[in-house]
């Protein structure tokens, strides 16, 4: 006798679930295999017990439980239809909050730009006058021209700044010992 | 509830709703029997099995698209049905399904002894129900859409959202629990 199919076969072809092939190559071994014959008769038995199934079971009492499912889908249904009009116009916005909204941004963005403004570059007006220090010199500039009082091989020379608009040389002679000072005031 | 289901009747009575009311509730009676006891036998507890039918029903009329065509209203039904059901006992954790090892023995004697053909088929159908919670809730969706529903396998896995293959692995597991489950009772 040709090897027994497994369990799984026959639950299939009890319940003409395998396929057209196979069904019947296990057809040929139930006609000659009584044990494999009475597991499938006993798989068909159980699926025409599961009909049973379709019954209502005694503790539900349908007449009254159906009545009050079908009211409470009823109000279901409606609750439902009261909620869903929210969405609908929250989806669609007029053009009024669009343009409320566009004028706070818009004032936003302008606020923003007046308070702060955008670092602006040196000024390159050529009549401002600028003053400044060399190793040799403190100078006063105006355009292309300039005047510079000179301190030309002295060491030591202490430079102070007023401000933008004063600088100071300050050194001692070596040889002499004066003190000389040196100022030059932008007006 | 009773005034829920007033208002509905009420509401019928303007031509504009009335038409689709009226396929509301003819939706509903032709499958609210059906849709519960399927849920029931998943679920396997009434309370459960109400909510969830109602709420099957909502979903469907809210979108009446999928049932407008009876034929198909059916199938959409039962598969937002079973999808509902397992989604529910999964979200719960409440995957219950015992080892057939495990399964007490019946303190009652065998059916057979019982004269009363009710009370007999009554026993069977406790017994088919005991039997269902062998089955993960994938397994107990399969076998009922396929030998109590009598759904095609194609069918089932649409339902179920799976292949064939895999439903037809689902059907046969369930059939051979329940096979074992009901020798071990029986016998």
């Amino acid at each position: 006798m040709a090897k027994h199919p497994d369990e799984t076969r026959l639950a299939l072809y009890a319940g003409d679930d395998l396929g057209w092939w196979d069904g019947r190559l296990l057809a040929r071994h139930l006609r000659d295999c009584d044990a494999c014959a009475a597991r499938v008769a006993a798989f068909r038995r159980t699926r025409d017990d599961l009909a049973l199934l379709n019954e209502m079971p005694p503790e539900v009492h349908w007449g009254g439980l159906s009545v009050e499912m079908r009211a409470n889908i009823r109000l279901g249904v409606e609750a439902g239809q009261a909620v869903a009009v929210v969405p609908a116009r929250l989806r669609r916005p007029g053009w009024k909050p669009s343009l409320a909204m566009a004028t706070v941004v818009i004032a936003a963005l302008v606020g923003w730009l007046l308070y702060f403004p955008r670092p602006q570059a040196p000024s390159q007006d050529p009549l401002q006058i600028v003053l400044g220090a060399t190793p040799e010199s403190i100078e006063m500039r105006q355009g292309e021209s300039a005047l510079a009082v000179v301190h030309a091989g002295v060491q030591d020379v202490r430079l102070t700044v007023a401000g933008a608009r004063a600088v100071q040389a300050r050194y001692v002679d070596a040889e002499t010992g004066n003190v000389t000072i040196s100022h030059v005031y932008a007006e | 509830m009773t005034t829920a289901f007033q208002l509905a009747m009420s509401h019928a009575a303007q031509p504009a709703a009335g038409e689709a009311i009226e396929q509301q509730n003819r939706l509903v009676s032709e499958h609210l029997r059906r849709i519960f006891l399927l849920i029931y036998r998943i679920v396997g507890n009434v309370a459960d099995a109400q909510d969830l039918t109602q709420e099957v029903f909502i979903k469907a009329i809210q979108r009446g698209q999928q049932v407008r065509q009876p034929d198909k209203a059916a199938h959409w039904l039962s598969r937002v049905a079973t999808n509902t059901a397992i989604d529910f006992l999964r979200r719960r954790g409440r995957v219950g399904f015992q080892d057939i090892e495990d399964l007490a023995e019946p303190l009652t004697s065998p059916i057979s002894d019982n004269p009363e053909d009710s009370l007999l088929r009554e026993e069977k159908r406790a017994l088919l129900e005991e039997g269902l919670q062998c089955l993960t809730p994938r397994e107990r969706a399969a076998l009922l859409l396929r030998d109590v529903e009598d759904l095609p396998a194609e069918e089932v896995a649409r339902q179920l959202s799976c292949s064939k293959a895999t439903v037809r692995s689902h059907i046969a597991n369930a059939r051979i629990k329940f096979r074992r489950f009901l020798a071990k009772r029986q016998l």
